[in-house]
């Protein structure tokens, strides 16, 4: 039985082709009709569409000459790379898919390093090979320096035309062994995704190591502190769809339901065991989802509260890795505080709760998570500068650093390292493993990644840069607080963390950004950016001038009374801070800022 | 007995539209005249039955470019029609061209007591920018005429912030109005109006809208000037010596009903606001269409805007708890009055952001 099956995933750098590739696969198999091209089937948010990225990772099982492949799709973003590790522990094997015009990318190191360190089978595939600027010698010779890859048996295909993707077939069923497990042991399934079904609750996405699932068993979840036990109501296979079954047993991919009401019970890396009888040792390797970037989500013009929080419940019941909590700002009035896996990710919930919600809110600029130490000896974990404790109370502050690894044509490297000084990144090492080009390591604080950092990379390389990063740990540095006053008053919600090297020209920065955007009012309006009592910039909005109708007469009432009223509404959008009127854009207005340096 | 109330004709014609106006005025056609003052005689004849005027106002448009006996005939009949009082105010608006001898002597024998000169500038080339057909001579001579035929009250139309405009030039305009010893001087502060030659010249970055330091600092001059030579600056936009406010128009920023008659005019009657329909419809006898139903909530925003435009202001009582208000009287943009509060100098000069927050 085992014999038959084989589990892999495919990795990728984005837009190299992965979903391209997928959806090839699953025509040949015969799980979509011909020519359902344009739509990339495991993608199915409109969003992962437009990023050109999948985030949620949807299972396939396949039938091909007597085997079934279950093909585990892996999120193609930097934010989710311990998503991808964890649906690369499901499998025995991975395609590696890598643009035959490309080359190796930041992305496709991180993931073959993975899948190389779970002793995965990597079969390397050159794609878009249909296209003239294909250059697969070097590219192969890429994969053999940078990856360590024998590439003796590499596919040459074209996943839009259709070529190869019968080989890339035939290598998974030859190549990829079988999945190991005794089916009579102890259940131990490693959950790899997990969605939320309002009738059946949460659907937990497993590979099976050792044992059998089968409907009625009391499972628990091995990572859990607080047991729950659980009573299995459905077992079944993705065909895409959710298809029912009788069992699934070790070396098999699945799902189950248990009426679990919260994504959180079934965390993506941990072990499902029997309740009665249970492993001894989980799958390795779980980690409990922790958000690293902050903001704060509003709700704002016609959205309420009440609105944001239930699309927030509903937006978490999918996402382990999103967290939010109600808080409130003086100048915002009451909100969310949320964590998010990384900026991306951030971006993403942002960007649903406009547009599949259809909700207005202000996103204050993203922050991480500081360590401050007080003079008391206290430790205070901190992801939101509005709560910083007083300068003088504060010993030490300690920020969030990681390892970021950077691919570029050699050419770009002045304007990468240089960038990469701005933002105080430390230089671990540089290697050329062609002469063409450079990885670059670089230990940086994740506050300096989070700010369009990988925007910056790639204006600075023509597009040419990759990224990747890893979450190292925490170091201290000379962090201080710079606040933002209106006519005196703080604005919290502009509030920012930044190095003291840099806080007065970042301060300078943002208070002529404020400037701008900050309309003339009835009366002047100061702005002042202060470290403590200590004012580092101000800049002050004269007060309006002259804004007065000309005529109003028997004729035109009505219509100048819808002018003063829009100009009313026009009002009603700005926030008033004191006796300041703030538009949205100036809570954005921190991260334009970064841009601008 | 019923309340006299405000009469209001539009004359929607004009010799030669101008490259500011967005009011309803077409170029004038002599064969429609007669047609036209036949709907208006008969829309006149309608509406006299339940209606008694306090005030007659003929504007536009430019009445004055109707020929003279249609002019007169309308005149004639709409005082009579409203048994507007022998004393009451009657005003016709004029533009300087098309003021002659004969013009200005009918309008005197049928008991026009106001006269409402378009002068705009005396400054020619601003004349020229403006796209208006009279010169600065032409509209100096019709002043001198008008006074010498005998009108006594004479209102003079200015037009300020006009780009090209330098402060002296404005402060010579404003000197000379003074020196032909009006009784009323109205200045508007140019604005380019969506869908006028001006406007559409500024999106096509022709011209610029004058700066606006410059243009607050024209309005306060007007008011220094015209104040300290005994004008009460009694509307944002207007100015008279004692008695001469226009009675006709205060009856508008005080919020009173009106009637409106010819094409595209506006009436009021409490809790309705009706409009004609344009020239094509009035002349095919449609009728006014209610544009606007004035509920009790909107008619005390329309007092609170309109009131705040004058100097007598508006009762402090009618304002809605606001801590806007003190801090505008604490800025000096507002000042109180007894029980009244009203817009000073530099509250006029933000007369919409103040209203729109207060609204």
């Amino acid at each position: 039985m085992l014999e038959k099956i084989r589990n892999f995933s495919i990795i990728a750098h984005i837009d190299h082709g992965k979903s391209t590739l997928a959806d090839r696969i699953l025509e040949l198999t015969g799980v979509i009709p011909p020519g359902t091209e344009v739509e990339q089937v495991l993608d199915d948010m409109e969003l992962e569409r437009e990023h050109g990225v999948t985030i949620k990772l949807t299972p396939v099982r396949l039938n091909y000459k007597g085997y079934i492949l279950n093909l585990i799709d892996t999120p193609g973003h930097v934010d989710f790379s311990y998503e991808v590790s964890r649906s690369l522990a499901a499998c025995e094997g991975a395609i590696l898919v890598v643009d035959a015009t490309q080359g190796v990318e930041a992305q496709t190191v991180a993931h073959t390093n993975v899948a190389l360190n779970h002793n995965l089978e990597v079969i390397p595939v050159l794609n878009k090979m249909d296209l003239a600027q294909a250059d697969p010698e070097r590219v192969k010779k890429e994969i053999e320096e940078m990856l360590a890859i024998d590439t003796s048996q590499a596919i040459l295909c074209s996943a839009k035309e259709g070529w190869g993707v019968r080989e890339v077939l035939d290598a998974i069923v030859e190549r990829i062994p079988p999945p190991k497990g005794d089916p009579s042991a102890p259940l131990r399934a490693l959950i790899f995704d997990s969605h939320f079904d309002p009738y059946l609750g949460v659907i937990v996405y497993v590979r099976l190591f050792d044992g059998k699932l089968r409907r009625g068993m009391k499972v628990k979840m091995m990572g859990r502190e607080e047991e729950e036990i659980f009573e299995v109501m459905q077992v079944g296979v993705f065909t895409p769809k959710m298809r029912e079954v009788e069992e699934l047993q070790a070396g098999e991919v699945g799902y189950f339901a248990a009426g679990i009401r919260n994504v959180r019970s079934a965390q993506i890396g941990d072990t499902v065991t029997e309740a009665e009888r249970p492993a001894r040792e989980p799958v390795p390797g779980f980690r409990p989802a922790k958000p690293m970037v902050f903001c704060g989500i509003y709700p704002s013009e016609g959205t309420s509260y009440e609105e944001l929080r239930e699309a927030l419940e509903k937006l978490r019941l999918n996402d382990a890795a999103f967290t939010f909590e109600e808080e409130s700002s003086p100048a915002l009035g009451i909100g969310f505080h949320c964590g998010f896996l990384g900026l991306f990710h951030m971006q993403i919930i942002q960007e649903r709760l406009e547009r599949e919600f259809a909700l207005h809110i202000i996103a204050t600029a993203p922050s991480v998570k500081y360590r401050v130490k007080t003079m008391k000896g206290d430790v205070l974990e901190i992801d939101n500068p509005a709560k910083f404790p007083p300068s003088q109370m504060i010993e030490v502050v300690e920020e969030p650093f990681v390892e970021a690894t950077i691919i570029i044509p050699a050419e770009f490297i002045g304007g990468i390292m240089e960038l990469s000084k701005e933002r105080r990144g430390e230089l671990l090492s540089m290697d050329y493993p062609l002469p063409t080009r450079v990885i670059l390591r670089y230990e940086m604080p994740l506050s300096e990644i989070i700010f369009d950092f990988f925007d910056q990379l790639k204006s600075r390389s023509r597009g040419f840069a990759s990224l990747d990063y890893e979450f190292k740990g925490y170091k201290p540095d000379n962090l201080v607080k710079v606040d933002i006053l209106l006519n005196g008053i703080p604005v919290d919600a502009l509030s920012f963390i930044v190095h003291r090297e840099k806080a007065y020209r970042k301060a300078r920065f943002l208070v002529d950004k404020l400037r701008e955007v900050i309309p003339r009012q009835l009366f002047e309006v100061r702005i002042q950016a202060a470290i403590g009592s200590r004012v580092i910039a101000s800049q002050s909005i004269k007060a309006l001038r002259k804004d007065v109708l000309a005529k109003c007469y028997g004729g035109d009432v009505t219509r100048k009374k819808k002018l003063l009223e829009k100009q009313k509404e026009g009002k009603k959008r700005l926030k008033r801070i004191g006796r300041v009127e703030v538009p949205q854009e100036a809570f954005l207005s921190i991260l334009r800022v970064e841009r601008k340096q | 007995m019923e309340e006299r109330i405000a009469v209001y004709i539009h004359i929607p014609y004009c010799l030669n539209k101008c490259n500011y106006c967005d009011f309803y005025s077409l170029k004038i056609d002599e064969d429609e005249t007669r047609a036209f003052t036949l709907a208006l005689l008969e829309e006149i004849k309608h509406n006299s039955s339940n209606i008694k005027a306090k005030t007659l106002y003929l504007g536009g448009g430019t009445p004055t470019s109707l020929p003279t006996p249609l002019l007169k005939k309308i005149i004639e009949s709409a005082r009579q029609s409203f048994s507007l009082p022998i004393s009451a105010e009657l005003t016709v608006e004029a533009n300087p061209e098309t003021l002659d001898e004969e013009k200005l002597n009918m309008l005197i024998q049928v008991g026009v007591n106001r006269l409402s000169i378009g002068v705009q500038s005396f400054n020619d080339d601003l004349l020229r920018f403006l796209g208006r057909i009279h010169s600065a001579e032409k509209a100096r001579s019709a002043i001198r005429k008008a006074k010498e035929l005998g009108f006594e009250n004479i209102n003079i139309d200015l037009l300020f912030a006009i780009p090209g405009q330098s402060l002296d030039d404005w402060r010579r305009t404003l000197e000379e109005t003074l020196s032909y010893e009006v009784t009323h001087i109205s200045c508007y502060s140019l604005t380019f109006e969506k869908g006028t030659r001006l406007w559409k010249d500024w999106q096509m970055g022709k011209i610029q809208p004058l700066e606006e330091e410059l243009s607050a600092e024209m309005f306060e001059e007007a008011h220094r000037m015209l104040t300290s030579r005994g004008f009460a600056h009694y509307e944002i936009s207007n100015y008279a010596l004692p008695g001469y406010e226009c009675r006709h128009n205060l009856c508008y920023w005080r919020g009173e009903p009106y009637l409106g008659l010819g094409p595209y005019a506006v009436s009021f009657f409490p809790p309705h606001r009706l409009r004609n329909p344009s020239l094509k419809g009035y002349l095919k006898g449609k009728q006014a269409k209610v544009e606007e139903v004035v509920d009790e909530e909107e008619r005390k925003k329309e007092r609170l805007m309109l009131a705040l435009r004058l100097s007598e202001g508006i009762e402090k009582s009618m304002l809605r708890e606001n801590p806007l208000v003190e801090e505008m009287l604490r800025e000096g943009l507002m000042e109180e009055r007894g029980r009244r509060v009203r817009l000073t100098l530099k509250g006029m000069l933000v007369y919409n952001s103040i209203v729109s927050n207060l609204l």
